[in-house]
């Protein structure tokens, strides 16, 4: 079978859903060869779901992948179970999975269930959590902080002198009003919430967001002028969009300085040496420039294509 | 293992491709079990041919055996004929012979064989012998040689050699 397997071509699709459209990327290997690569976008779940079958037709070696987009989940640095305890998770309400037997990544059973359940009619194989699709960027450098930022989720992990991540945190965009909650995470503590009220005070104090209060205020001027309401409503988009990109962008530093402080505080002493941010979207040099003012760390950005990402863990799980 | 789901068994053919599959090698081993059917069939001849040549060649054997005892007992049959045409003849011609013998002349012993015939016998008078037995004699027989000797009451005895000339036979 597994000779078989090294002669035949193997189709990976990796998707995510970003709002009503689902990003796809399709990859034809061959014996750890990639053979053809194809980034597709789909309207919605139904054309999504037809391309699957067609796949599957076309050749039934067509392995499926996506992340788990959940606040209930998180990493370990150890595979025992006793650590578990230790944190006060039961871990009769979590799948672990432990890798290479140094630290283990879980997830809530009944958010996996959901995630499984939403994507069924996907056929879906590999379900990979986001420390998963971090860890894989590891550069095995001591005292270093990894965070992948994507448009759903952004996830942290921090490494100490090994290799295994001794801090993960994840906060999702989808629900953005549980902003609190998610912020917590596996890693929660009693006093977070307040400190987490503190940091976003902090926040609003910066310049950047002053400006965007001075950007809502020319809108607002504009919309008076009614000669210019549909370039005033191309603007308000424009800036609507601006908007929603430094409150995410403001979430980030927020979920950013919020983990380092708990790391800090319960994890270790190790001064954090590097950041590395990894996303599969431009960031702006502001951006960056926001994240170095606030944690006097300087920031290495990478880019990265997260499908192509699932796939290469989707690759590797199915040792083709 | 990164993934907190196994995928689902996958199947290297798709499900028509199974069906022809099945068929093709249901097909193939039927090719080869009738192939393997022919083949034990043919070995089951050639032994059967070979089994066959050999009884042949037995026949043969016999055949020629008893094309032997035939012609012996061809030849047996074709002596007997011999012998029992021989004796008819013999039988015909002792017959014969006694025929020939006259009233007053009185056969005391005869020894017929292949080439010859002696006849002792008595006779009243030479003359009587000479008259009546004698001719006949010599119209058989090539040679024919009479001797006599006298009796007390003045009767002949007589030997009458006869014999048929070689080249006759």
């Amino acid at each position: 079978m597994s000779i078989l397997k090294k002669l035949i071509k193997i189709n990976f699709i990796a998707f995510i859903k970003d709002d009503a459209t689902i990003l796809a990327q399709k990859v034809v290997a061959r014996n750890n060869k990639i053979l053809h690569t194809e980034n597709l976008s789909f309207d919605d779940e139904e054309e999504f779901e037809n391309f699957i079958k067609k796949s599957f037709i076309e050749n039934t070696q067509t392995y499926v992948s996506t992340t788990i987009n959940s606040l209930a989940q998180g990493c370990v640095d150890s595979c025992n179970h006793s650590k578990y305890k230790e944190l006060g998770i039961n871990i009769d309400n979590i799948k672990i999975l432990c890798i290479d037997n140094k630290f283990s990544i879980f997830v809530g059973l009944y958010e996996l269930n959901k995630t499984k359940k939403d994507n069924e009619r996907f056929l879906l194989d590999y379900l990979f959590s986001p420390f998963a699709l971090t860890h894989s960027f590891n550069k095995k450098t001591p005292n270093s902080l990894y965070i992948l930022t994507t448009k759903m989720f952004a996830s942290i992990l921090i490494y100490e002198q090994n290799n295994i991540p001794k801090y993960s945190n994840i906060i999702c965009f989808e629900d953005l009003d549980n902003h609190d909650t998610s912020a917590q995470s596996v890693d929660n503590s009693a006093d977070e919430d307040d400190n987490d009220i503190e940091d976003i005070e902090d926040i609003e104090s910066i310049e950047d967001i002053e400006d965007i209060e001075d950007i809502e205020t020319d809108i607002d001027t504009t919309l008076d002028d009614e000669e210019l309401q549909d370039e005033t409503e191309i603007d308000a988009d424009k800036l609507k969009t601006e908007m929603e990109r430094t409150q995410y962008e403001m979430e980030i530093v927020e979920f950013l300085k919020n983990s380092l402080k708990e790391y800090y505080e319960n994890y270790s002493n190790n001064f954090v040496e590097n950041i590395y941010l990894l996303h599969n979207q431009n960031i702006s040099t502001k951006f960056t420039k926001i994240i170095q003012d606030e944690l006097f760390l300087e920031i290495k950005p990478q880019q990265i294509d997260l499908l192509e990402t699932i796939n290469n863990l989707a690759i590797k799980e199915s040792n083709v | 293992m990164y993934s907190f789901t196994t995928p689902k068994p996958k199947s290297i053919f798709a499900e028509d491709t199974k069906i022809w599959l099945i068929f093709i090698l249901a097909v193939s081993a039927l090719m080869v079990g009738f192939s393997l059917f022919l083949l034990t069939k043919a070995y089951f001849y050639h032994k059967q041919t070979f089994e066959l040549k050999e009884k042949i060649i037995q026949n043969k054997a016999n055949i020629t055996q008893l094309t032997k005892k035939k012609n012996f007992i061809l030849l047996q049959k074709e002596l007997a004929t011999k012998i029992y045409v021989n004796n008819e003849l013999l039988k015909n011609g002792v017959k014969n012979l006694l025929d020939l013998i006259p009233d007053p002349i009185t056969l005391t012993n005869i020894q017929i064989q292949k080439n010859s015939l002696i006849i002792y016998g008595v006779t009243p008078t030479k003359d009587v012998y000479n008259t009546l037995l004698l001719p006949p004699l010599e119209s058989i027989f090539t040679q024919t040689k009479t001797n006599f000797y006298q009796m007390k009451n003045g009767w002949y005895r007589f030997e009458s050699i006869n014999n048929l000339k070689e080249e006759e036979q």
